[in-house]
């Protein structure tokens, strides 16, 4: 009696343990997922173009299994979301084209969304850079580059933020920076924010809008008066916690006849790039997203931390 | 007769004189305002330069005569600099950044910040950043006189400061003293006493008024001074210079 008593004790607990467990999957996960619909059911996928309303099949847009690159989250938590980089090729007035689409991906409800493309971008030269760099490296005929077709188009929906614009126009290795970061998350999801509050506390120069773990500085137009306590605060014990590469406040560009807005409240800044010849800021706050100004996009927010990016617009 | 011929001779002696005379006038007047250009008590030409190196490079044939020069005018600096009794009111009159390559395209080291240094007796004045020399002692140097440095007067041989655009124009366009708006690589050469000289591209001479020059040696500044004071002075004198 006791032994089936213990086997069926413990069946029970197999098969709760064993029961289905609804928990959400993974950013890792969802990246995997829509990546093996690239390429292996591109047609499971629907898109649409800048600004309009259709849909499109992968087929109607050209995009092929193998033209596009591991998509690369764009927004996690509720909703999480992903951006895709494809290069199709396109024969326009009897020339090859390369054209990049950027194209944005929503997970709701289980399923993924329609992909936005966001962007789309001749890189036709970059393409044949490329192609002469191999032909010098191993011998040939020069190849003239060629011109850009067409202008940029651009999504004018909720999609383009700063975040999608240096995703259009990133270099390989940003790319790889980038796809860097999201694979360590160098924070965990309780980071603490006390050593941030000491750095509000302090008074920021108009001029200073960053610094880095070894003092050096970001500046706009402004004054740099009053630098030197902030430069001491950084040498102090545990004046940043080892994920932060330093500190960064947002700017805004202003036009000479607008009024002037000052740099917003100092943030950990995790990484730093450089697209198309401007900088951009991935950082880390414990302010709630209500509380940024404009053209700061929010890459993830939990009730311990938010993420964003944004453009460092300096005004020099 | 003879009175004729006395008279004619007197006459002719009379006009000849007259004509010397007057040839004599017309050469002091040709050559008054030569002498005058050539010293005009009124005026002095300066050059500045921001280091020996700068002095050398100006005056290759001399260039020892620009480091007891540079040793001279920093030796003046102490007593020369203005004085604040706040480190915070002094850097906002002075802090600027010297390297404009290293911060403009991005992250720069705080090396290129120019800062207030502190005084024996606790005040706080700008660092020695170049010096200021008669045109006329550079070109005696040039030719191998050398007046000696240290018999110079303060008009003659000065230190000079570096003035941020934005301490220069604080206050220009609004109450709030906002330095916003103004590049912080961009700055200006002053005087101890707040003359303006030049922006820091400044390569030619200056024609400054000598009483310009006058220095009251290191004036103080207090800390609770926010307006009117260095910057403003030094803003009023540029402006009355490119009026």
């Amino acid at each position: 009696m006791s032994v089936i008593f213990r086997v069926a004790l413990l069946l029970l607990c197999m098969g709760v343990v064993s029961s289905p467990v609804l928990a959400e999957p993974s950013m890792r996960e969802l990246a995997e997922s829509l990546n093996q619909r690239l390429v292996l059911a591109p047609d499971s996928l629907q898109w649409r173009l800048p600004n309009k309303v259709e849909r499109l099949t992968s087929a109607e847009m050209g995009v092929k299994s193998g033209d596009c690159d591991r998509p690369m989250p764009a927004r996690t938590g509720e909703a999480p979301r992903f951006l895709v980089r494809c290069v199709v090729v396109e024969y326009i007035d009897m020339s090859v084209t390369a054209i990049q689409l950027v194209s944005s991906w929503t997970y709701k409800d289980g399923k993924w969304g329609t992909g936005q493309v966001v962007s789309i971008r001749d890189v036709s030269r970059l393409a044949f850079e490329q192609v002469e760099k191999d032909r010098r490296r191993y011998g040939g005929a020069d190849y003239a580059s060629a011109k850009p077709r067409f202008s940029i188009v651009w999504h004018n929906g909720d999609e383009r933020g700063p975040y999608e614009k240096m995703f259009t126009y990133m270099s390989g290795a940003v790319r790889d920076e980038l796809s860097s970061f999201w694979r360590s998350r160098p924070f965990d999801e309780s980071p603490s924010f006390d050593a941030l509050k000491q750095w509000r506390s302090l008074t920021w120069p108009s001029g200073v809008i960053g610094i880095r773990r070894d003092g050096q500085l970001l500046l706009q137009a402004g004054s740099v008066a009053g630098t030197t306590p902030l430069l001491k605060h950084m040498t102090t014990s545990g004046a940043l916690p080892d994920f932060a590469e330093g500190l960064i406040r947002p700017v805004k560009m202003r036009q000479y006849w607008e009024a002037e807005v000052l740099p917003g409240d100092a943030m950990y800044l995790l990484k730093m790039f450089r697209a198309n010849h401007i900088l951009y800021a991935l950082a880390l706050s414990d302010r709630q997203p209500s509380d940024f100004q404009e053209g700061v996009e929010i890459l993830s927010s939990t009730p311990e931390f938010t993420l964003v990016f944004f453009a460092v617009e300096r005004n020099l | 007769m003879a009175a004729q011929e006395g008279i004619s001779a007197t006459l002719k002696t009379r006009s000849r004189r007259q004509k010397r005379s007057q040839a004599a006038t017309l050469v002091l007047m040709g050559a008054t305002p030569f002498v005058v250009l050539a010293y005009d008590p009124l005026h002095i030409d300066v050059r500045v330069f921001q280091n020996l190196a700068a002095c050398q490079q100006a005056l290759p044939s001399a260039s020892d005569y620009c480091n007891a020069l540079s040793r001279e005018a920093a030796s003046r600096h102490p007593t020369m600099a203005p004085r604040y009794t706040s480190r915070a009111q002094c850097d906002t009159d002075f802090a600027h950044i010297i390297n404009e390559d290293a911060c403009e395209s991005g992250w720069c080291s705080a090396d290129n910040l120019i800062n207030c240094e502190q005084t024996g007796d606790g005040h706080y004045r700008p660092p020695f950043s170049g010096f200021m020399v008669d045109q006329s002692v550079l070109t005696s140097g040039a030719e191998g006189g050398r007046p000696n440095p240290s018999k110079l007067s303060q008009q003659q041989l000065q230190p000079v400061y570096e003035i941020p655009d934005n301490a220069l124009h604080r206050g220009e366009n609004s109450d709030s003293g906002s330095s916003y708006g103004y590049h912080p690589l961009i700055w200006h050469y002053v005087t101890a006493n707040g003359q303006y000289l030049g922006d820091k591209g400044l390569s030619t001479p200056v024609t400054l008024a000598r009483t310009q020059l006058t220095s009251r040696s290191g004036k103080a500044y207090n800390g609770s001074t926010r307006r009117g004071g260095f910057g403003a002075t030094a803003l009023r004198t540029m402006q009355a210079a490119r009026s």
